[in-house]
């Protein structure tokens, strides 16, 4: 079997997979609790990683209660028209450690450590990174084909014909992968630009 | 990272912030942590449907703290935990000669004191278990007039567990051991340098072979004690305790 059809093999499969994160969010934002358990088990090292590079291993992990606390209270709020699941979760967990620096500034029994933070280049700071991570998520979540194509085209610097050239596949499909795996990532942030502070 | 190829999407600005933030990628940005094994649980015990009955223990204090009324739930509740000494009040007793913990008296009396002087509502989670119920209430204390305050805490959740003896008050204590602090808040128990679960704590200093176990004081681990802090600085609500 060629490369191209074993990726095509792969894609079919992922393209399930995407039916049934589709499926999964709907059955979340309707109150399925068994939903939220496989929201969690998808998402929640996502959460928690963003946590605990942000705020350590110790208050991460009440953080990361927090925003699936938040976002299971909040549900009904979520579009999974509008934008990733993952990176909802994500703009959340923005919310919840921005808000927990800038309580630590406030609090006189905080830790000096905390008081001496700039809360506001901390926010920038833990701004960025989310979106990074959700980005690097996004293309996590793309097919293996997809996801090749798109690491070829933006971080190896090849051209779209360089890259149809290099696995035999016709100029226009390399570009329409690209582009569809590009709306994926977009989609992603989309999600995270749609949370808000619940 | 590389220079992005042109390609006629990528004059989206949507798209041109996929390309902006791609092209500051870092290797970081893909590492995962697993979450603690535990975690989940004590996610799944808040998004459950509430399994309590609409338990709410309600009482109000004076201008001197003293406790002057009591709902009905509140006996009941004092009988079920086996806390005869708060079935019937005594007369001109405080709320604060009920704590023996001082750090937790002190909060309480600072949280009381910034509801009184802002006529703010707090709203501040609770643990109160029983030996085979974990309960989590949230608490929600409120300004009246001429300096009195109500304290509402409605059951949330509870669950059935396997008895746990630390928190039996018939079973005997051993005077001799040092006390074991559990957090009012979160019910965590201090053990050594760690808070933990409590039947996490039973286990690893085999409480369940003894007959006798330490005594139990009302404390408050680190993460509490921060989120308090944050309560007693940040006004949250109106008067009315709505949010």
């Amino acid at each position: 079997m060629k490369v191209l059809e074993r990726l095509a093999m792969v894609d079919r499969t992922v393209s399930l997979r995407e039916d049934a994160d589709e499926s999964l969010e709907g059955r979340f934002r309707s109150g399925d609790e068994s939903a939220m358990e496989a929201v969690y088990r998808q998402h929640g090292s996502l959460v928690y990683s963003l946590c605990r590079r942000t705020l350590g291993p110790e208050r991460a992990e009440d953080t990361t209660q927090e925003v699936f606390f938040a976002a299971w209270k909040s549900r009904e709020r979520y579009d999974p028209e509008s934008g990733a699941l993952a990176g909802w979760l994500v703009g959340i967990a923005r919310f919840k450690i921005i808000d927990l620096y800038r309580v630590e500034q406030r609090n006189p029994l905080a830790p000096e450590a905390a008081q001496a933070v700039d809360v506001g280049v901390e926010s920038a700071g833990v701004e960025e990174m989310a979106q990074r991570m959700v980005i690097a998520e996004a293309l996590g979540s793309l097919s293996e084909r997809s996801r090749r194509l798109v690491e070829h085209a933006f971080f190896d610097d090849l051209t779209h014909g360089q890259i149809a050239e290099r696995y035999g596949m016709p100029l226009g499909t390399v570009k329409s992968d690209i582009r569809r795996g590009l709306q994926r990532l977009r989609n992603h942030l989309e999600g995270f630009d749609r949370a808000a502070r619940f | 990272m590389a220079s992005t190829p042109a390609d006629p999407d990528t004059d989206d600005p949507g798209m041109q912030r996929v390309l902006s933030v791609m092209s500051r990628l870092e290797a970081d940005d893909f590492e995962r942590f697993d979450p603690p094994a535990d975690l989940w649980g004590r996610i799944s015990v808040l998004v459950a449907p509430a399994r309590a009955d609409g338990l709410v223990v309600e009482y109000w204090i004076d201008a001197d703290d003293v406790v002057f009324w009591s709902g009905e739930d509140w006996v009941d509740f004092a009988r079920d935990n086996d806390a005869p000494e708060l079935v019937d009040l005594a007369p001109g007793r405080t709320l604060w000669s009920h704590f023996d913990g001082e750090e937790v008296r002190e909060l309480w009396r600072a949280l009381v004191a910034r509801v009184r002087s802002q006529l703010t509502a707090a709203t501040v989670p609770l643990r109160c278990d029983a030996p085979d119920i974990r309960r989590w209430f949230e608490m929600t204390i409120t300004p009246g007039d001429d300096g009195t305050v109500r304290f509402r805490s409605a059951l949330l959740y509870e669950e059935p567990r396997p008895a746990v003896a630390l928190l039996d008050v018939q079973i005997e204590r051993d005077s001799t051991a040092p006390e074991i602090s559990v957090c009012s808040w979160c019910g965590k128990a201090h053990d050594a340098s760690r808070w933990v679960g409590i039947e996490e704590l039973v286990r690893g200093q085999r409480l369940l072979e003894e007959t006798v176990v330490p005594s139990i004081s009302q404390g408050i681990c680190p993460s509490c004690r921060e989120l308090m802090s944050a309560e007693l600085l940040v006004p949250t609500a109106r008067r009315d305790g709505q949010r």
